[in-house]
């Protein structure tokens, strides 16, 4: 180790974007899940050029790094083990092309997701994948986790709407996959590199799919007795041929709560509450509202809301925007699970996840994407105390088990990070994992991308990691 | 003795030198394996059509995946060439296999694992032929998102990314494809992905396994997402007289709120390229190309959605199949050049606006016979090209002497060129040797070859795996 | 470590502990806050500001010199605590940290010279300005200026002088004290509080504001106060923003022969709204404290609230007056919220522009953003030149965007700021305050 490699950063970047003090550190040993790691330094780059050369410097030093964007990451995907030293891109946010006549558009990762549909919306189009933290999180974040948000069930996620990669590859090397046609000949290293949680690369340049805005949106709001009767009445919506583009669902906690600081006009004992939007042409639509609203009665959900306006679908979506806040004021603290099962098993997850509350003293308040069987149950807690974040950890991880028992998978759009290395058993057999350790090679054979993400490790024990470990901080908790 | 195909092998991708196996032998030592049942030498003639110059090797049928991964542990002991097909309607695509020991028939793995209509997935054994697959869908009132010709197996088709027409509101097999089974080179069986389509557990080796032409593994099994099936679909034909005419009518429907589920104009003369495709779809004596534009959903939104487009026609008449009759359109249009192996034929991407120069290309080189197809929503351009008469290329010096394989390579050459240089990509999917020995069959990867040469080495490091017939000679 | 070198935090902050903690670290801070869209830095949005005090809680770090950048990168604009889903009013943290920095640390030039010993003395800084205007206007300020002296002395004195061009002339108070009354004796009367900024740099805004007072029927009152504090209570410096509090109070004794105290600038009648906070700790001062606070009101809100919306609208039929802007041709004009007005404290959002919907000859336009922070932030646009001029820059871009020649505000700092922004970006958008705009229909 020469020792000189700050000083080459620097010399790349610019001497104020490379920080090193502790005070700025500890700005960066956190991103939104539960745990701190310090990094070793923040590099703030702002071309792909740059992220190159300072990728070639820590590489011929043997330092791993992270490439971060906003840190709202929630898995723990974003911190810095192992004396990583950050790889901030958040200057990189422009918007290089908008390619109305091809539907794509060619952004920096470092934009946050919302002003990509805020660009596009004058012209009439906008990016679908719209996870619900997307003013404030990254494109190149939502790349890293494949992220979902409430219009999956209809349009998909990242994935299908990702169709080009700028990468600059673990040694430096810049590379290109995809491009703004579609199956390409090859691999597709587009879409494996998506949901890889920047552990084999990082991204510099994104080719997007755009969308024409839909022509008109309809969106009704159920009150439900049961979580059953909820159930019911999406596998009957699916029944009828409808494919609505949101379907979200809120359980009872969730439902006081919202009551308790928003004042929606939920019935308190309502078991859930079932939030459907349905988008398209307009021809049609109120027909289908119809048939809507009439399966929710047959299926036990008598009372129905559908929003005639703006102004009205704007009330009907406001309990479930708020959720997370008014959530947040039931305790200090909050662990968002996230697991999927299939959608018709939602039910039973949700009894289970109430058990788990009782048997761990937690409260417990969810809220699911019901489309695609996306819970998140909301685990209430003091980040404070040591018993109650033991409990929390303990808690979530049965959480996930209940998802990988009733068919589903332990990680619906957060990504394992840290949070579930331990999950990743659950649902992979050590065949399976070498498998994809096998791609981590091919892109990272130096193991320097984000190290001690997404794979746990190898057991038995492997090798020991050389003398990387000489500036590692310890993960601590808080 | 198996002999070699009959050209110049690339060398194997371990670079080791390797001997030349001993049929009888090794037919033995698979029988054993797998039980003799299982193993057979007479080829599917969809092969022989494919590679017309290789010899007979042992064709072994598996029962389940623990018999795939007994071959395949064999023959990466013995350092042998496995090429595996299924229906063989795509097997032409790609360049011909440098080693062919064995030949792996994947249509003993049959059946559906789990049929989960509620939850909206199917996992289907990637020997079962699309036609079933579809044919279970339907009865469970739920739509199978993939057209692609009826004997072609589930796991051809994943491999291959093969989607039809409907892919303008399906998508591609990346995105109908939630998780899979497979079978590495040296017989560990895994599996990828899941049933639900929020999941990021893991890398997504699923997407990596799609298109990927058998490099990789030998895929068992198949998770499908299911759509619900619609109230109602119709399929608007339209006559059109130019490329221009064609452009200009699919740039306005895909810039308009209308969302076809497909988006396809045939080329003159193309609608012959598929036995049902006459009967199925009237074609007007007048029509230069037909333009099929396809609809789903609630019924009000396909009627105001065909009606928008036949008054945005520019010509007529302006026919609508609906619902069956639909459905037999788009099973004639996923047949639309299988069998035509012998002859040249081509499917380039390109993006969606910029595709239709390709078409423009063609039908201005005047060459003959030509059928083209070009899927405007998707951005894909597909064509089989005759070796008949086709006007003496720019500057050759010679008369009409110019062999037909130096006429057809440099059209070839001249659409590779122009696919590149518009964005796209241009592979050969039939006919290779009709072009000059040594034509790559799917043309400049970029840089990121590299890293696919890495990830090959990785999961196949000895070239057991279909070698020689993917990118690069991977 | 050295253990005998460690105080532990300060006492003030512990209070603050349990609410701290409910941050749960989303980020949903990040896109409101103006700074953090300049500089990107971590430490300048409210998360990491409330990490690095948690931290100091929790003697993970020590509060000294290190931590400054982050807790004076802040606009107390409390955009990060209306995004927050736990509500975290980072804003008091921020003041809390500046409070508690400078008694440990002792307090700066700007605390201990100008806080604590001019502001109170009003005669003391009107020649102390006078003498600036009067530099000013020989030229040897801008010539200092121009050959970098200023700049080498301070870049952020440079910045001061650029926000306003030219010279005011004679300070509002003076011109108002030539005035004669115009309303008749029995009129209602109103106070009319003297804002710094209107003062010293933009004394004819303050003339429009009693000229439509005048209009609205109230005999108006100059009041002789000094500074309302902000500044002071925003710099941490809880103890000269209450001297200077208890100061007004005084002077402006018994308010129950005014209908209301009344100012055109968003930073002073937002601030003595609070006076009752300012002064919690003198109970005496208490009830005086909360007679003020009720009696106060922003320019847009007074005149609404008193049926001016009318008049306006009337206006051109009135002798002399016509519609805004030049040949009759309409004026496409839109608005910023200055932060003390807007939503986050007095949430006087709708009256301004209710007020430019009523003028005729007025084209009100809202602008994307219109309700972020201008970055002039009282002493920050000083204090932090360059991240102060990229989030005006943004704000510029949105405003442009409208098409608008004229944006309207009702605070002086954003109005200089807002001057400075349109010049740097070669816009032609003239800058002017609702009392102005109602001065001119």
């Amino acid at each position: 180790m020469t020792g000189t490699w700050l000083k080459e950063l620097r010399a790349i970047v610019g001497h104020e974007d490379v920080l090193d003090s502790p005070a700025d550190l500890q700005t960066y040993e956190y991103d939104a899940y539960l745990e701190r790691c310090l990094p070793r330094a923040v590099v703030f780059v702002g071309s792909t050029a740059e992220v190159s050369a300072v990728v070639k410097v820590l590489a011929r030093e043997n330092i791993p790094f992270v490439p971060r964007g906003c840190g709202t990451n929630l898995s723990g995907g974003a911190l810095a083990l192992e004396g990583s030293v950050i790889i901030e891109m958040g200057r990189m946010d422009r918007i290089i092309e908008i390619d109305v006549p091809n539907q794509r558009m060619i952004v920096q990762p470092g934009i946050f997701n919302l002003d990509i549909s805020t660009a596009l919306s004058p012209l009439g189009y906008y990016y679908a994948p719209d996870p619900a933290s997307q003013k404030a999180c990254s494109l190149g974040g939502n790349i890293a986790e494949n992220a979902g948000g409430p219009h999956c069930f209809k349009y998909g996620v990242t994935t299908n709407h990702v169709l080009g990669l700028e990468l600059v590859l673990p040694d430096g090397e810049v590379v290109w996959t995809g491009g703004k046609d579609v199956d390409r000949p090859g691999f597709d290293l587009t879409g494996v590199f998506v949901g890889s949680e920047g552990t084999l690369g990082i991204v510099t340049t994104a080719i997007l799919r755009i969308l024409r805005k839909p022509e008109a949106v309809k969106t009704m709001l159920g009150v439900c007795d049961s979580l059953e009767d909820a159930g019911g009445v999406v596998s009957a919506i699916v029944a009828a041929g409808l494919v609505p583009a949101t379907l979200e669902m809120m359980d009872n906690r969730t439902v006081n709560a919202i009551e308790d600081s928003l004042a929606c006009g939920f019935p308190r004992d309502a078991a859930a509450v079932l939030l459907i939007e349905l988008d398209g042409l307009a021809d049609g639509m109120e027909e289908m509202t119809e048939q809507i609203v009439a399966l929710c009665k047959a299926n036990g959900v008598s009372d129905v809301r559908v929003a005639r306006d703006e102004t009205e679908r704007a009330g009907l979506w406001k309990g479930r925007k708020g959720a997370f806040g008014a959530i947040s004021r039931l305790a200090p603290n909050y662990l968002v699970a996230d697991g999927t099962v299939p959608r018709t098993q939602l039910p039973e997850a949700l009894r289970r996840v109430a058990e788990i509350g009782r048997q761990y003293d937690l409260e417990i308040a969810s809220v699911f994407h019901a489309g695609d069987g996306n819970l998140h149950p909301l685990i209430l807690f003091d980040s404070r105390n040591p018993d109650d974040r033991a409990r929390v950890m303990a808690a979530g991880m049965d959480v996930l088990q209940v998802c990988a028992d009733l068919g589903g998978t332990v990680s619906g759009e957060h990504g394992i990070g840290i949070e579930k290395l331990a999950a990743m058993r659950m649902v992979f057999s050590e065949d399976d994992l070498q498998a994809q350790g096998m791609v981590k090679e091919a892109f990272d054979p130096l193991g320097l991308c984000n190290p001690g993400k997404v794979f746990p490790a190898p057991s038995p024990p492997g090798p020991p990691q050389g003398d990387r470990s000489i500036a590692a901080a310890t993960v601590t908790s808080g | 003795m198996a002999d070699h195909p009959n050209h110049e092998p690339s060398p194997p991708a371990s670079g080791i030198d390797v001997p030349t196996p001993d049929p009888q032998t090794l037919v033995g030592r698979i029988a054993s394996l797998v039980g003799s049942e299982r193993v057979a030498t007479s080829i599917d003639p969809g092969v022989r059509a494919a590679f017309p110059s290789i010899d007979s090797p042992p064709v072994v049928r598996p029962a389940d995946p623990g018999g795939v991964g007994e071959v395949l542990s064999l023959a990466e002991r013995d350092r042998l060439g496995v090429v595996v097909h299924g229906g063989t309607t795509r097997l032409a695509w790609g360049s011909p296999p440098d080693r062919l020991d064995v030949l792996l028939d994947t249509r003993g793995l049959h059946g559906f694992t789990d049929i989960d209509p509620e939850n909206l997935s199917l996992s289907v054994a990637a020997g079962t032929t699309v036609a079933e697959a579809r044919r279970q869908a339907v009865s469970m009132d739920r739509v199978f998102p993939v057209d692609a010709p009826d004997e072609a197996t589930v796991g051809g088709v994943v491999a291959t990314a093969d989607q039809g027409a409907r892919g303008a509101g399906w998508g591609g097999l990346r995105d109908v494809v939630l998780g899979l089974r497979a079978v590495l080179a040296d017989g560990t069986q895994v599996k990828f992905g899941g049933r639900t389509m929020k999941n990021v557990t893991g890398y997504d080796m699923t997407k990596l396994f799609v298109g990927s032409f058998g490099a990789l593994g030998v895929i068992t099994e198949v998770t499908f997402r299911l759509l619900p099936r619609p109230d109602t679909q119709a399929l608007v034909i339209l006559p059109l007289c130019s490329v221009e005419e064609a452009h200009s009518v699919a740039s306005w429907i895909l810039a308009s709120h209308l969302q076809p589920v497909a988006l396809e104009t045939l080329g003159p003369g193309s609608a012959g390229l598929s036995p049902g495709l006459a009967s199925a779809i009237p074609t007007p004596e007048s029509a230069e190309l037909l333009m099929l534009v396809g609809f789903a959903g609630h019924r009000a939104a396909v009627d105001r959605s065909v009606e928008e487009v036949r008054d945005h026609a520019p010509r007529t008449p302006r026919t609508v199949l609906e619902d069956a009759e639909a459905e037999a359109a788009y099973d004639a249009l996923a047949e639309w050049g299988v069998g035509e192996t012998g002859r040249l034929s081509l499917r380039a991407g390109a993006p969606l606006s910029e595709v239709w120069e390709l078409a423009r290309t063609l039908a201005d080189s005047g060459h003959q016979p030509v059928a083209y197809r070009v899927g405007a929503a998707r951005g894909f351009f597909q064509a089989h090209i005759g070796p008949g008469a086709s006007p003496v290329p720019a500057g050759s010096g010679q008369g009409a002497e110019t062999s037909s394989e130096a006429r057809l390579t440099a059209l070839t050459e001249t659409l590779r060129a122009q696919a590149l240089a518009l964005g796209g990509h241009l592979t050969v999917t039939g006919g290779l040797q009709s072009l000059s020995p040594g034509f790559d069959a799917w043309g400049d990867i970029g840089p990121s070859l590299d890293l696919m040469r890495r990830v090959k080495e990785r999961f196949d490091p000895h070239g057991v795996l279909n070698p020689g017939r993917f990118v690069g000679g991977i | 470590m050295d253990s005998t070198h460690t105080v532990g935090p300060p006492e003030e902050f512990a209070p603050f502990y349990d609410h701290v903690v409910t941050c749960g670290k989303c980020g949903f801070c990040q896109p409101t806050c103006p700074i953090f869209r300049a500089t990107g830095r971590e430490g300048h949005v409210a998360r990491g500001k409330v990490a690095l005090y948690r931290n100091m809680i929790e003697e993970r770090t020590e509060i000294g010199p290190e931590l400054k950048d982050a807790f004076s990168n802040c606009l107390l604009c409390r955009a990060c605590t209306e995004s927050c889903f736990s509500s975290v009013k980072t804003d008091q943290v921020v003041m809390s940290f500046r409070h508690a920095y400078a008694e440990r640390f002792g307090r700066g030039f700007l605390q201990r010279r100008v806080f604590r010993s001019l502001l109170p003395r009003p005669r003391l800084m009107r020649a102390l300005v006078r003498m600036v205007w009067a530099l000013r206007k020989t030229g040897l300020a801008d010539a200092a200026r121009r050959i970098g002296l200023v700049g080498l002395l301070n870049p952020k004195l440079e910045r001061a002088l650029e926000l306003r061009l030219g010279t005011p002339g004679a300070l509002l108070t003076k011109r108002l004290s030539r005035r004669e009354q115009k309303a008749p004796s029995d009129a209602p009367r109103v106070g009319y509080w003297i804002s710094c900024g209107y003062n010293y740099v933009l004394p004819e805004v303050g003339e429009s504001t009693v000229n439509v007072l005048e209009r609205m029927g109230f005999q108006v009152e100059v009041l002789k106060n000094v500074c309302c504090g902000l500044a002071a209570h925003g710099y941490g410096d809880k103890e000269a923003a209450a001297q200077l509090a208890r100061e007004n109070v005084r002077r402006l004794g018994d308010l129950s022969r005014f209908e209301a105290i009344v100012s055109e600038c968003g930073s002073c009648s937002g601030h003595l709204k609070e006076y009752p906070e300012v002064l919690a700790e003198d109970p005496e001062y208490a009830a005086a404290a909360t007679r003020l606070q009720e009696k106060t009101r922003s320019f847009s809100e007074f005149l609404v609230e008193r049926g001016g919306l009318d008049m306006l609208r009337d206006g051109s039929a009135e002798e002399g007056r016509g519609p805004v802007g030049e040949d009759g041709a309409p004026v496409d004009v839109t608005y910023h919220d200055p932060c003390h007005l807007g939503r986050r404290y007095q949430n006087v959002v709708d009256q301004p522009r209710d007020i430019l919907r009523s003028l005729p000859g007025v084209r009100f336009v809202e602008a994307t953003e219109s309700d972020s922070c201008c970055g002039a932030a009282g002493t920050y646009g000083v204090l932090h030149p360059e991240t102060s001029a990229s989030i005006i820059a943004r704000k510029m871009g949105f405003i442009e965007a409208t098409g608008a020649s004229m944006v309207v505000t009702e605070c002086p700092s954003c109005m200089m700021q807002l001057s400075y922004g349109a010049r740097a970006a070669g816009l032609d958008v003239s800058v002017k305050n609702v009392s102005q705009m109602c001065d001119q229909a």
